[in-house]
């Protein structure tokens, strides 16, 4: 979801600074305590380093003393003078008397001029023990013999610190050991030395006692190889022509430059905190080269990663929990702006909508504010006018009104812009842009919003104008047409009056006078002019009823159908009693099947089934067994019921069958069977005002049968 | 007790002579007064004008009035002759060629006593013209005249 990631995205945003702030934060913290771990330990450094090397200086130091002291001995004079037994057990009793005080010596020998052992005292595990004459040994071959043979009177020799070899061999466990001696004259004759052997473990475990957790102290002789060092393999190894290669610098290059300061100097690598302090000219000197050695302190880097370690964990606490609140801090205000943007996109949607809205109308829109100054139009606005924009926006509406239209449309707007609920729709029309004009309906309603805003809907109604003119034009003819139906209609209610009043006197005072002239003056004519005088009678009565049966039809045609319910079978059965009273028929099966019911106009319905049973009745007049049926059909054809009136009579050829229902059309002599031929057109004109259909069926001399639906009742 | 007179208001001189003819024939021998319009007709219903100082309260014994007449049509007349206090129970039958529904309505509406229509065939027209008198002039019980 892009909504989703976009505040994700934010939040980012927001975040990493605050994030990046505290991480630095934080990092400084933990670079200051780092600093502060550093400076500590580097003071630690310097405070072991100050004290060790006093403590060294010293303990040296008192080795040359401790050489003159024994030097001096009277024992030892005396021994140098005149060497006896007692003088050399008295030497031998100092001897070990010096050695109880100061356990640090390892040996005291006393060799004569030739390097013959002549007294030597053994350190054995703390206590001095004499060695026995047979057990001393010649020293005239050794290395130190060589230096020490060549001092002057009252010279002193010091060997380096070194392992101790017996009989060409290093000493197993290794013996670190310093030789000072001291050249014995008498009499500037070369008598022997005293040689003081020096643990150098006592030595060294000045600065072991040194070591902590924190720190290691090594000692580096001036040819930088370790005497004590990171481990024993590192040790000593110039004693050794095959680990001569491994010093301080072939394991710790990155010393190199520090190796070479005289100074206290702090180094720190990756493999942690040095601290170099040079020991320069330590006493005694070499066998009279000086004697620098180096005291290093040195904290690994693994120490400080570990006490660093619970700290920076604290920090790390601390900073998720920092980091916890940023996030949340962060969210709650994304939250809050997500929020507010929601409500920003609603409202932009929302505006977005009813813009579309607006642009989607059919009619013109225009927002117009207090002044009539047009505020907005949509672009069926600027279609309608024909106007550009730029032309419509912030211009009066004078410029698509005509002045003839603003007055009725200053009205509706200051009406409608007083009263907030009030709409008012009126006609007026649109100055085009070509200059002329097209018929609108303005729709004026408040804007809402701002105060005296209107809103004006035009719509173009030429087009409805237009129909409306049509329609009028058209109503105008119809009104017309329907007046001079209504008058035709008139007249023939007129003609069918006289028709029916005018008409019929005549008529009347033919048959009339002919019948009193018959009955009174009868004996003075003859047979013929009897005749004649019938057949005036006869035919005006033939004529009063053609006049009556055009009435009927007449009366039909003008009748409105006003349809209820009809009982069809006892209408036709009333019809046939009536009929049989007027001319019986005894041996005639007439079958009305009961039960038929129809929605008709009653006296209309009757007027057709009295025509249809009267013609029937007609027609079978010259029939032997006259059968007449009246029932309903059913037919898949019709959707209204069929009913169906057939007889067994005269029939009639079904080539004629379409003159059946036009007015005065005969298919039979008048002679055989009398009738004006307006009785089926009749029932035609019936059938068809209710909306029927009739149809006829018959075949010349086998009987005709009439069906007629009544339409749909509306 | 006076002879029943008849009034008959017919306008065609062929039907008036057809009329009498008819009333002859059926031996009806009462004195027939004929009214040529409707206005004439009124004025002898009412003694005035030609027929001035007729006394009104003798009335005939029947009206045979045609609907289609000159200056006042029959319906009118009828309308009148109900209005008038003097002449509302007067027994008036309608005798004419219409059978205009229209006709039939207004005049039983206006208070005619029978419509009966003009046959053309002359025998017909001798049957009802007899009906007619059988039963005005000889079945019916004239209302009481009354005292103005």
């Amino acid at each position: 979801m892009s909504f989703a990631r976009k505040h994700y995205l934010q939040l980012l945003l927001l975040l990493t600074p605050f994030l990046l702030l505290a991480f630095a934060v934080f990092y400084g913290l933990y670079l200051v305590e780092r600093r502060d771990l550093h400076a500590s330990i580097s003071a630690q450094h310097h405070t072991s380093l100050l004290r060790s090397e006093q403590t060294l200086r010293t303990i040296l130091l008192n080795t040359e003393k401790d050489i003159d002291y024994l030097a001096n001995l009277s024992s030892a004079k005396a021994w140098s003078h005149s060497p006896s037994e007692s003088v050399r057990q008295t030497l031998a009793e100092d001897f070990i008397n010096f050695m109880r005080r100061y356990p640090d010596y390892d040996q005291i020998r006393y060799l004569n001029h030739a390097g013959q052992e002549t007294v030597r005292i053994d350190n054995l595990q703390g206590a001095a023990t004499a060695v026995s004459q047979a057990d001393l040994q010649d020293k005239s071959r050794r290395y130190y013999w060589h230096f020490i043979r060549a001092l002057p009177p009252g010279g002193v020799y010091a060997s380096p610190l070194d392992l101790n070899v017996e009989n060409g061999v290093i000493s197993q466990p290794l013996k670190p050991m310093l030789r000072i001696a001291k050249a014995i004259y008498v009499e500037g004759r070369f008598q022997g030395a005293i040689i003081l052997n020096l643990q150098g473990q006592r030595l060294l475990s000045q600065l072991i006692a040194e070591n902590t957790d924190q720190q290691a102290f090594w000692l580096v002789n001036e040819k930088g190889f370790w005497m004590q060092g990171p481990s024993p393999d590192l040790e000593w190894t110039f004693m050794w022509p095959d680990k001569q290669h491994i010093n301080l610098l072939s394991e710790y290059p990155e010393l190199a430059n520090a190796f070479d300061a005289n100074t206290t100097t702090t180094v720190e690598t990756g493999a942690g905190l040095f601290t170099l302090a040079t020991l320069s000219d330590l006493q005694p000197p070499v066998n009279g080269k000086p004697r620098h050695w180096k005291i290093i302190a040195f904290t690994a880097a693994a120490y400080f990663d570990a006490t660093l370690k619970s700290y920076v964990y604290n920090l790390l606490q601390a900073f998720a929990a920092v980091a916890v609140l940023i996030v949340i801090t962060c969210t709650l205000i994304i939250k809050k702006d997500k929020s507010l943007d929601w409500a920003r996109q609603q409202s932009i949607r929302s505006e977005s909508q009813f813009r579309s809205l607006l642009e989607s109308a059919p009619d013109a829109i225009i927002t117009l504010d207090e002044s009539r100054v047009v505020r907005m139009a949509n672009s069926m606005a600027l279609a309608t006018t024909g106007q550009a924009l730029s032309a419509l926006m912030d211009h009066p509406i004078e410029r698509i009104f005509p002045p003839d239209q603003m007055p009725a449309l200053q009205r509706a707007i200051a009406e409608v812009g007083s009263n907030p609920d009030h709409i008012v729709t009126l006609e007026t029309e649109l100055l085009m842009n070509d200059g002329s004009r097209i018929p609108v309906e303005a729709r004026i309603s408040p804007a809402g919003g701002e105060q005296g805003l209107v809103t004006c809907i035009l719509r173009d109604i030429t087009q409805r104008k237009a129909h409306d003119a049509k329609v009028q034009s058209l109503n105008h003819s119809l009104q017309k047409r329907s007046r001079d139906l209504e008058s035709s209609n008139a007249e023939l209610e007129a003609f069918s009056y006289s028709v029916s009043h005018d008409l019929r006197a005549p008529l009347r005072a033919l048959d009339g006078f002919s019948k009193t002239l018959l009955e009174e003056y009868g004996e003075q004519l003859d047979e013929r002019g009897q005749h004649r005088l019938q057949r005036i009678r006869a035919a005006a009565q033939k004529m009063g009823v053609l006049i009556d049966d055009m009435l009927n039809l007449s009366r039909v045609s003008r009748t409105e159908v006003q349809r209820s319910s009809v009982d069809i079978s006892a209408m036709a059965n009333h019809i046939v009693q009536d009929l049989q009273q007027r001319s019986p028929k005894t041996n005639a099966t007439i079958q009305v099947q009961p039960g038929m019911q129809g929605e008709a106009d009653p006296s209309l319905l009757r007027i057709a089934l009295m025509n249809l049973l009267e013609n029937a009745w007609k027609f079978t007049g010259k029939t032997e067994a006259p059968s007449i049926e009246i029932k309903q059909i059913h037919s898949d054809d019709e959707q209204s019921a069929v009913y169906c009136v057939s007889d067994n009579g005269a029939g009639f050829n079904m080539e004629y069958q379409k003159k059946l229902f036009t007015a005065f059309q005969r298919l039979h002599d008048a002679r055989d069977y009398p009738g004006t031929g307006i009785g089926l057109a009749t029932v035609k004109r019936v059938i068809s005002k209710h909306g029927g259909r009739i149809w006829a069926k018959g075949e010349e001399g086998h009987g005709a049968s009439f069906h007629f639906t009544l339409g749909e009742s509306v | 007790m006076t002879e029943k007179i008849i009034l008959l208001v017919e306008d065609n001189p062929d039907d008036e002579l057809l009329t009498l003819d008819a009333l002859q024939a059926n031996s009806i021998g009462n004195p027939v007064v004929v009214a040529r319009d409707g206005v004439q007709a009124l004025d002898y219903l009412f003694g005035r004008g030609e027929y001035q100082g007729r006394e009104v309260a003798d009335h005939p014994a029947i009206v045979l009035l045609d609907l289609n007449l000159p200056k006042i049509d029959g319906l009118e007349v009828l309308r009148q002759i109900r209005e008038d206090q003097r002449t509302c129970l007067q027994p008036v039958a309608i005798l004419t060629s219409s059978i205009e529904d229209e006709d039939r309505i207004k005049g039983y509406e206006l208070g005619a006593n029978s419509y009966v229509r003009k046959p053309v065939d002359f025998e017909e027209f001798i049957r009802v013209a007899g009906q007619l008198g059988l039963y005005w002039l000889l079945l019916n019980q004239q209302p009481p005249k009354r005292k103005l």
